[in-house]
C-alpha cells in the first residue's frame, strides 16, 4: 500500500498530543482529571499549607459568633487599648472594643469583599473572552478593545472616585472590584478559546450537530477550566490586598463595621503607635497571612493543573 | 437504487486580503443510497473541503461556498440556517476523521460525548440514551464497554477510539457518512478491522459512505465508486472495477502506477512528477498539464470539460478522450437529468 503524500489536510490539526495529563500506566483507581489534579496538589507542601490555613480562616470567619463572647461593637471604654491578656487575647481597641472579635468579624467582610467579587468578574471574564476568543474576527476585536479601554484606567484611582461618589459599602466595594477585575481573565480564557476551537474535537463536536453555545460551554469551557481556577485564587488575594488599602485609606469597609483594613487605619493614630505599638501587628498579620496563602494555593493549583509539570 | 446526495457546480473559495483561492472549483457528482464513493486525490486537492461543504462547516469568515446545490433527498442544504443544518449534522450526515487522538474531548468522558449525540438528536431521556451508548459501543466491538463508557479518552488506544468515534458517528442512523481518511493514523491490521467495521454497518442500516482517501488500497477495499480530484476539480469518475482496470486521466494513471504491486518484478516505481499547483499559481488549460507526459499544446492553452466515456458511467476531464465523444454537454446533461 502507498500513500501518494504524507501532508495534512487543510482543515486537519498537526498531531499535537491532546491529552493535558501525561498517559498512565492503567493505575487501579479511575484516573479522572480531577484525580490528577488534586494529586499533584497534595504533593506541594506549601500549597497544602495554605489550604489547611485558607480553610482555617473561613472557619473562624463563618463560627465567629460562636468563637468570642464579645460583640464586636460593644465597647468596654475603661479598657481601652489594654494590651493582649487572657481575658482579652488580642488586647481592646482605642474605643474599648474586643480586637479578638474584631479581627473574626473582619474575616467575615474581606472574605466576603474576596470571593463574591472574584465570583462575578470571572463570571463575566469567562463570558466575554470564551465569546471573543470562539467566534473571532469583529467579535473578537470590538471585545478587545473594551478589555483596552478598561485596562487603561488606573483601577485603583476609579475605584476611589467611584467609592467617594456613591457612598462606599460592601456591595459598592463588591461591584468597583468586580467591575475592574474581569478584564484580565477575559483576555485569559480568550487565548484559551483562540487555541482551542481549532482543535479536531471541536470540529468533531460540530459535525455531531451540536449547537455553537454548547460547544462554548460543555466543551471548551472544561478544557480552560485549569487556568480560570488559577487565576480565581490568586484574584481572591489581590482583592483581599485592595480592599486593606481602600478601607486603610478610609474608603472602604466603614466603621463600626471592622474589617482588616480600616483596624490597620485606627493604628494610624500618634497615640496608638507610643502607647500600643502591638495594636497593627495583628490585623497586618491577618492580611499578611491570608494573601500568602492564596497565592501558595494558586501556585499550586497552577502546577496541578500545568500539563507539562510532570508528578 | 435511489440517489441520496448529489453535488452540483460547487465552488468554495478562500478569501485573503488579496487573492482568492479556489479550494473546490465545480465539483458534480452523486451518491447513491447505501452506495460507497471514495473520493482520492493528493493532499490539497479539495477532498476535505469537499466534505466540510458538504457539513457546511466551511471555516468562516475566510472560507464561503460561493456557487452551487448540495441537495441531500432533494434538499438544497446551501440554503439551510446554521440551525436548521444542527439538525442534519450528526443525524442525517455523520463524519469521521483521520486523527481519533485528537477528535474526542479530552475532559469529557466517552458516554457523555455519545449521550450528548443521542440525547439531543432522539430526544431520549439520559438514562435510555446510556444505554443506547452501551449498546452502540458493543456494536463497534468495544469491550467492557459498561465500563468504558465512563472512561476518559486518553485511556484508550488509537484503534478503540476510532471505534468510539465509529459508534458516536453512527448513532443516528444517518443516510451519508463522510469518513475523512479514516483509518490515515491507524496500523494496518486494525486500518482492516476498522473498514470491515465501517462495511458492516453501512450495510445494516443502509447508510451511504464518502470515504476521502489517499490509500488505494483502502479505495479497493470499501469503495463501489470512485472519484478522482485534482486542485480542485473532479478528473475522472468510475466504478472501482474500470478504475483499477484502466485508468483513463494520466493522472488517475500516475496515481495508480505509483501503488508498488506485491507480485510484479520492478525495479522502481513510476511516481508523478512535480507538485500540485499552490492554488494562486494555477496554470491555464489544464491544471494536470505540467505534469502530464501526454501534454500537447491544447492542454496549456484550453481547459478541458468532463466527457462522458463509452459506458455512459464514467467521465474523464482529458482531452485524449474526445473524440471517442462527440456532445459531452449532452452527456453531463443526461447523467443529471434523472433524479
Amino acid at each position: 500500500m502507498s500513500q501518494p503524500e504524507n501532508q495534512l489536510q487543510p482543515n486537519v490539526q498537526p498531531n499535537v498530543p491532546v491529552s493535558p495529563e501525561p498517559m498512565a500506566p492503567l493505575p487501579q483507581k479511575p484516573d479522572t482529571l480531577t484525580r490528577i489534579a488534586v494529586d499533584k496538589f497534595m504533593k506541594n507542601k506549601l500549597a497544602v499549607a495554605g489550604l489547611i490555613l485558607l480553610v482555617f480562616i473561613i472557619f473562624a470567619a463563618i463560627f465567629a459568633p460562636v468563637l468570642t463572647p464579645y460583640e464586636p461593637s460593644s465597647q468596654q471604654l475603661l479598657k481601652k487599648l489594654t494590651p493582649p491578656n487572657g481575658e482579652h487575647w488580642l488586647g481592646v481597641d482605642t474605643l474599648g472594643r474586643d480586637m479578638y472579635t474584631r479581627m473574626l468579624y473582619g474575616a467575615r467582610v474581606s472574605l466576603l469583599v474576596g470571593f463574591a467579587s472574584v465570583a462575578a468578574s470571572i463570571f463575566i471574564g469567562t463570558i466575554v473572552g470564551a465569546v471573543a476568543g470562539y467566534y473571532g474576527g469583529k467579535i473578537d476585536a470590538f471585545l478587545m478593545r473594551v478589555v483596552d479601554v478598561f485596562l487603561a484606567f488606573p483601577s485603583l484611582f476609579l475605584l476611589i472616585t467611584l467609592v467617594t461618589i456613591f457612598d462606599p459599602g460592601i456591595d459598592k466595594l463588591i461591584m468597583a472590584f468586580a467591575l475592574f477585575g474581569w478584564t484580565a481573565t477575559a483576555r485569559l480564557v480568550r487565548g484559551e478559546f483562540l487555541s482551542l476551537r481549532s482543535r479536531e474535537f471541536v470540529l468533531a463536536a460540530k459535525t455531531m450537530g451540536v449547537k455553537s453555545s454548547k460547544i462554548i460551554f460543555s466543551h471548551i469551557l472544561p478544557n480552560a477550566m485549569g487556568p480560570i481556577i488559577v487565576t480565581a485564587t490568586l484574584n481572591v488575594g489581590i482583592v483581599i490586598l485592595a480592599e486593606s488599602a481602600l478601607s486603610y485609606l478610609g474608603l472602604g469597609i466603614q466603621p463600626p463595621t471592622p474589617s482588616w483594613g480600616n483596624m490597620l487605619q485606627d493604628a494610624q493614630s500618634l497615640t496608638i503607635m507610643y502607647e500600643a505599638p502591638w495594636y497593627p501587628i495583628f490585623p497586618g498579620l491577618m492580611i499578611l497571612v491570608t494573601v500568602l496563602a492564596f497565592n501558595f494555593v494558586g501556585d499550586g493549583l497552577r502546577d496541578a493543573f500545568d500539563p507539562k509539570m510532570k508528578s | 437504487m435511489e440517489e441520496l446526495l448529489r453535488v452540483e457546480n460547487l465552488k468554495t473559495y478562500f478569501f485573503d486580503k488579496k487573492k482568492t483561492i479556489k479550494a473546490v472549483d465545480g465539483v458534480d457528482f452523486a451518491i447513491k443510497r447505501g452506495e460507497t464513493v471514495a473520493l482520492v486525490g493528493e493532499s490539497g486537492c479539495g477532498k476535505s473541503m469537499t466534505s466540510l461543504s458538504i457539513m457546511r462547516l466551511v471555516p468562516a469568515p475566510y472560507g464561503k461556498i460561493v456557487e452551487g446545490e448540495i441537495h441531500l433527498e432533494g434538499k438544497n442544504l446551501v440554503r439551510y440556517t446554521e440551525n436548521e443544518m444542527c439538525k442534519i449534522r450528526g443525524n442525517d450526515i455523520s463524519m469521521i476523521f483521520q486523527e481519533p487522538m485528537t477528535s474526542l474531548n479530552p475532559v469529557l468522558t466517552i458516554g457523555e460525548q455519545i449521550t450528548e449525540v443521542i440525547t439531543y438528536h432522539k430526544r431520549l431521556p439520559r438514562k435510555k440514551a446510556v444505554q443506547q451508548a452501551i449498546e452502540l459501543l458493543k456494536l463497534v466491538g468495544i469491550p467492557r464497554a459498561e465500563s468504558i463508557i465512563s472512561d476518559y479518552p486518553h485511556r484508550l488506544s488509537g484503534g478503540m477510539r476510532q471505534r468510539v468515534m465509529i459508534a458516536m458517528a453512527m448513532s443516528c442512523d444517518p443516510k451519508l457518512l463522510i469518513a475523512d481518511e479514516p483509518t490515515t493514523a491507524l496500523d494496518v491490521t486494525i486500518q482492516a478491522q476498522i473498514l470491515d467495521l465501517m462495511k458492516d454497518l453501512s450495510k445494516k442500516v443502509n447508510t451511504s459512505i464518502l470515504l476521502i482517501t489517499h490509500d488505494l488500497g483502502v479505495v479497493s477495499e470499501l469503495a463501489e465508486r470512485v472519484i478522482v480530484m485534482y486542485a480542485g476539480q473532479i478528473v475522472e469518475q468510475a466504478s472501482v472495477d474500470d478504475l483499477f482496470e484502466e485508468p483513463l486521466h494520466p493522472y488517475t494513471q500516475g496515481l495508480v502506477e505509483s501503488v508498488p504491486d506485491i507480485d510484479a518484478e520492478i525495479g522502481r516505481l513510476n511516481p508523478i512528477k512535480g507538485n500540485v499547483p499552490t492554488p494562486d499559481q494555477m496554470p491555464e488549460g489544464c491544471r494536470f498539464a505540467p505534469r502530464c507526459t501526454h501534454a500537447f499544446d491544447r492542454c496549456f492553452k484550453e481547459e478541458p470539460q468532463l466527457l462522458q466515456k463509452k459506458y455512459g458511467t464514467r467521465t474523464v476531464r482529458c482531452f485524449l478522450y474526445e473524440d471517442e465523444e462527440k456532445g459531452a454537454e449532452h452527456a453531463r446533461k443526461d447523467q443529471y437529468s434523472h433524479r
